[in-house]
């Protein structure tokens, strides 16, 4: 062989695996760095576990911080100052939600596409256009007349940077190895970042254009009617005797309104693809709380509840952390990535948790601009006026400029362009923030009154706070800004831009509390706080149907006094305040047919629904045929709100389609689809017919394993960047449509956090979320709680009085000790 | 057999001090100064146990088996692929740029140059 012969093949060979050594080739990461046994991916595998005992040091700390770790790997953080608590804080939560807390920032920042590429560029251009960021820092930088705050965010991000620095890159989690990218440093100002993204998973809504939508098919008047201000069944979070049917009869479908039709794509455009398909059976957000007084209470002590829902991902949204300053705070509970202190918990005195209001706080303006291609100018009250320009740049990993956007602002917020129109809009959770300073106050409150003081600055998104005391006093409050409206105007249609006369004028002074009521008890599950017959001030068009609030307050009136059990078996119970409401209409109409029909196939789907408990426990076999019958009824019904391309614009929720159920000829009846009119008995028969012919297709007959109600829902928690292997899905759980555990037709949204707390002398806490503290996919704590999760048990909370008395129960797992730099 | 042990021992200790690069300069290096008879197989033995040696350290430290098959569900493989992969990939470089160290030594020694 000829020596460059010689040469030539292994320099090849060299050349290629050189190359896959030092670049990313078909979606691996460069395999050089990650395969390393000693600097890559397989360090992951030596942090899957904390070690048992450990010292660091960390500069900036005040005294030293002990952190002890409990058997369910909860940090118990002693420290001597607040200061040294939330440095410590930061470290600790960056050692097991490094990746977390940095994707979660960078989702808001809209940068993704610098971690995981150009498959991000959708979302982050999103993120940027909203402006979530550009609130966030301008937020932060409003907090320089409050230096104890940026004090807080401050020492949270060092402790985070301190975790970061600490790193050698095969301690890097598991992720960034994944995607060859590297840490980047915790800014204080992302914690704002964090809290405005929960605003925007909360409260961001395009009502109007979903209205608009709707209009363009049936006019608007109907599309008042489907899409309500107002919810149709009212059982609101003020104490009242018991539900309330709001009377209003829904008007037949008008004229297509041309001027106020939206495109569905369009639709999409604003919002991200949605499935409008399914009325109130999609991606649920359903939280609940409720508490009873020592007046409804089994042991005479106030007993509190709370699970809010959320998007399920692994790891899990929250952490749990207990943060123990002498003389200043002793607190526990759920923290969100980034959020110093606890956001949901409890402390010696008082106890608290939050479901989301949702109550409308966007709105939209149409808006004229000076030139369409290259905008500098809006028109208001006839003059013009400059448009706050920002130009945005989106990067790869590698650095290069994937594109270049130009967003613009008016007085209101950011112009979205929807179908070439510009559209501003006004939101509170670009407006300002008062939630740092709220939580931290509050994880210090000795009462249920310096509670409500606490959090009087809570901002945006609103939330039902819900508190009790150790005392038995119990409130709750939707606390936030609510806006101010024109006069005669609701936020549900997009406004004229080009005239002030628009715009908010304030926000209200007051907004829904209910302290210690007669009742005994406060309960909510997003439901509208107050009948708007008592204060017409709190409307919007997101509120869920009502039947959760329905069942929990059922549950709550029906007992005299109840338990830390009973308040716990709620949060799962299998009772459906939906089927209680539309199963009569369906045997009733079955009943009706069965004169004139000979069907067997009617008559047995009848039986079927007549025989079910109206439960939806996993072995049960009815609530298969109920929700088949359900989603057929849906479809059918809302026929009219099809485009000319077929696709759904909207779907009413249930709670709409139930108060059609008192219109029996109404015209919605109708199928456009068949020759005859149908009326609401034939609809509804043929929707359960349909079901159980369908069914039988799909799972086979009544009585056969496939109708077992666990084999038809599951949970989904998936990974956060969606990666399955890192994911546990299909998790069979105990929820549905409407129940008090909600479960979304996909699965992805669920009880993100479930909490019983037991206050007096002593505190008794019992809580679990979907998922374990660490965010290391090989830790033994990366799924431990799922299970009792799925099972819809709690696990005992180790809240101790002391690090001593962790110790002395044998509960400890794992000791740190933190040092001031320096001091060893 | 020596020669492959130390070049083993010195994948090993270049690994840990300098990262994977180490790998294939200590390829070229065993080639170039042909420190035994067979430096392309020497140098690929040695890659292939200097990382056995390191991944088997590394479980001491924590589940590998584990990791191996959380990667291997997260790229579509088998685990074994991964472990696989992992062992294959020093042999290689380490081997091809032992290759490369004896062409370039034999074109020294023929001067021959790059002509």
């Amino acid at each position: 062989m000829k020596p460059t012969t010689k040469l030539l093949l292994p320099a090849l060979l060299l050349g290629a695996s050189g190359y896959l050594g030092l670049r990313p080739v078909a979606g691996l990461p460069p395999l050089g760095t990650f395969l390393d046994p000693v600097n890559g991916v397989w360090g992951v595998a030596a942090n899957a576990e904390i070690p048992a005992e450990e010292e660091i040091s960390m500069a900036g700390l005040e005294g030293e911080v002990s952190v002890v770790y409990d058997d369910r790997r909860v940090p118990h953080i002693y420290a001597s100052s607040t200061t040294d608590a939330y440095r410590a804080q930061g470290w600790v939560v960056a050692r097991d939600r490094l990746f977390q807390l940095e994707i979660q920032a960078r989702a808001t920042a809209g940068t993704l596409t610098e971690l995981v590429g150009e498959v991000a560029l959708q979302a982050d251009r999103q993120s940027r256009a909203l402006g979530l960021a550009w609130a966030a820092e301008r937020d932060w930088a409003g907090l320089v007349d409050q230096p104890e705050l940026v004090s807080v965010l401050e020492d949270y991000a060092e402790g985070v940077n301190a975790y970061i620095g600490s790193l050698e890159r095969s301690d890097w989690p598991l992720e960034y190895h994944l995607l060859a990218a590297e840490p980047m440093e915790w800014q204080a100002a992302h914690s704002m970042y964090l809290l405005k993204r929960m605003g925007w998973t909360l409260t961001y809504s395009s009502t109007e254009f979903r209205k608009a939508a709707v209009a363009g098919l049936v006019g608007k008047v109907a599309a008042d009617a489907l899409i309500p201000i107002n919810a149709p069944i009212q059982e609101p979070i003020e104490p009242h005797e018991g539900p309330r049917v709001l009377a209003a009869p829904i008007p037949p479908p008008g004229e297509p309104d041309r001027e106020a039709a939206i495109q569905i794509a369009v639709l999409d455009g604003v919002m991200g693809p949605m499935d409008l398909s399914r009325g109130d059976d999609g991606p649920v957000l359903g939280s609940n709380n409720w508490a009873v007084g020592p007046s409804r209470s089994a042991t005479g002590r106030p007993i509190l509840a709370g699970d809010p829902h959320l998007e399920l991902t692994l790891p899990s949204i929250w952490y749990e952390a207990h943060l123990v300053v002498p003389d200043e705070v002793d607190v526990y509970g759920v923290t969100l990535m980034g959020t110093p202190g606890v956001v949901i918990g409890l402390n010696r005195d008082v106890a608290w948790t939050f479901t989301n209001t949702g109550h409308d706080v966007v709105d939209y303006y149409r808006e004229r601009l000076d030139d369409t291609e290259t905008p500098t100018r809006y028109t208001l009250d006839g003059e013009w006026r400059d448009l706050e320009v920002r130009r945005e740049e989106y990067l790869g990993p590698d650095g290069a400029l994937l594109l270049t956007d130009t967003v613009y602002h008016t007085h209101r917020g950011p112009v979205l362009f929807v179908d070439d129109e510009p559209i501003s809009l006004r939101w509170t959770v670009l407006d300002g923030q008062g939630e740092v300073e709220a939580l931290v106050r509050a994880n210090a409150a000795g009462s249920v009154g310096e509670w409500l003081e606490a959090t009087v600055g809570w901002y945006a998104p609103t939330q039902n706070g819900l508190v009790a005391d150790r005392h038995g006093s119990i409130a709750i409050r939707s606390q936030g800004v609510y806006p101010i409206r024109p006069e005669g105007t609701t936020g549900d249609w997009a406004y004229d831009g080009t005239t002030s006369a628009s715009d908010w004028t304030g926000y209200r002074d007051r907004v829904p509390m209910e302290i210690d009521p007669e009742q005994g008890y406060l309960a909510s599950a997003n439901q509208q706080p107050v009948d708007p017959d008592a204060d017409d001030a709190f409307i919007g068009s997101d509120w869920p149907s009502p039947w959760r609030a329905l069942t929990i307050n059922g549950l709550l009136r029906g007992k005299e006094r109840h338990s830390a059990d009973d308040l716990l078996s709620y949060q799962t119970h299998p009772s459906s305040a939906r089927a209680e409401y539309f199963a009569p209409a369906f045997q009733a109409a079955a009943a009706v047919l069965a004169e004139t029909d000979t069907g067997a196939v009617l008559r047995e789907a009848a039986d079927i629904l007549a025989a079910w408990d109206l439960m939806y426990d996993r072995e049960n076999t009815g609530a298969v045929l109920f929700e088949a019958a359900m989603s057929e009824l849906q479809n059918r019904v809302w026929d009219e709100l099809e485009d000319a391309d077929g696709r759904r614009v909207a779907t009413p929720a249930t709670d709409v389609t139930w108060a059609l159920l008192g219109q029996p000829a109404s015209p919605w009846w109708d199928d456009r689809s068949t020759e005859p009119v149908e009326t609401r008995d034939v609809i509804l028969a043929e929707s359960l017919e349909t079901a159980l012919t369908e069914l039988g297709g799909e799972i086979g007959g009544a009585g056969q394993p496939g109708w077992r109600w666990g084999d038809n829902r599951f949970a989904q928690v998936m990974h956060l960047v969606g990666m399955p292997a890192l994911s546990r899905t299909d998790l069979e759980i105990q929820g549905g449509p409407g129940l008090l555990n909600p479960s979304s037709g996909s699965g992805t949204h669920g009880a993100s956090w479930r909490m019983v707390v037991e206050l007096g002398d002593d505190v008794r806490v019992r809580a679990t979320y979907p998922g374990g503290q660490s965010g290391n996919p090989l830790s033994s704590s990366y799924t431990d709680r799922l299970d009792d999760w799925i099972a819809g048990t709690l696990q005992a909370v180790r809240y101790p009085a002391s690090a001593e008395s962790l110790e002395t129960d044998g509960h400890v797992r794992a000791r740190l000790v933190i040092s001031p730099e320096g001091s060893r | 057999m020596i020669a492959p042990v130390l070049t083993a021992a010195a994948v090993v200790l270049g690994t840990w001090g300098f990262g994977w690069l180490a790998v294939p300069a200590i390829g070229l290096a065993v080639g170039l100064a042909r420190i035994s008879e067979r430096p392309i197989r020497t140098a690929a033995f040695a890659g292939f146990i200097g990382w056995a040696a390191l991944l088997l350290i590394a479980a001491v430290d924590g589940p590998v088996g584990d990791l191996a098959g959380v990667l291997g569900g997260v790229m579509g493989v088998p685990a074994i692929v991964v472990i696989s992969a992992t062992l294959l990939y020093p042999t290689v470089l380490a081997g091809a740029a032992a290759g490369v160290g004896t062409a370039l030594r034999a074109f020294g020694q023929e001067g021959s140059g790059w002509g």
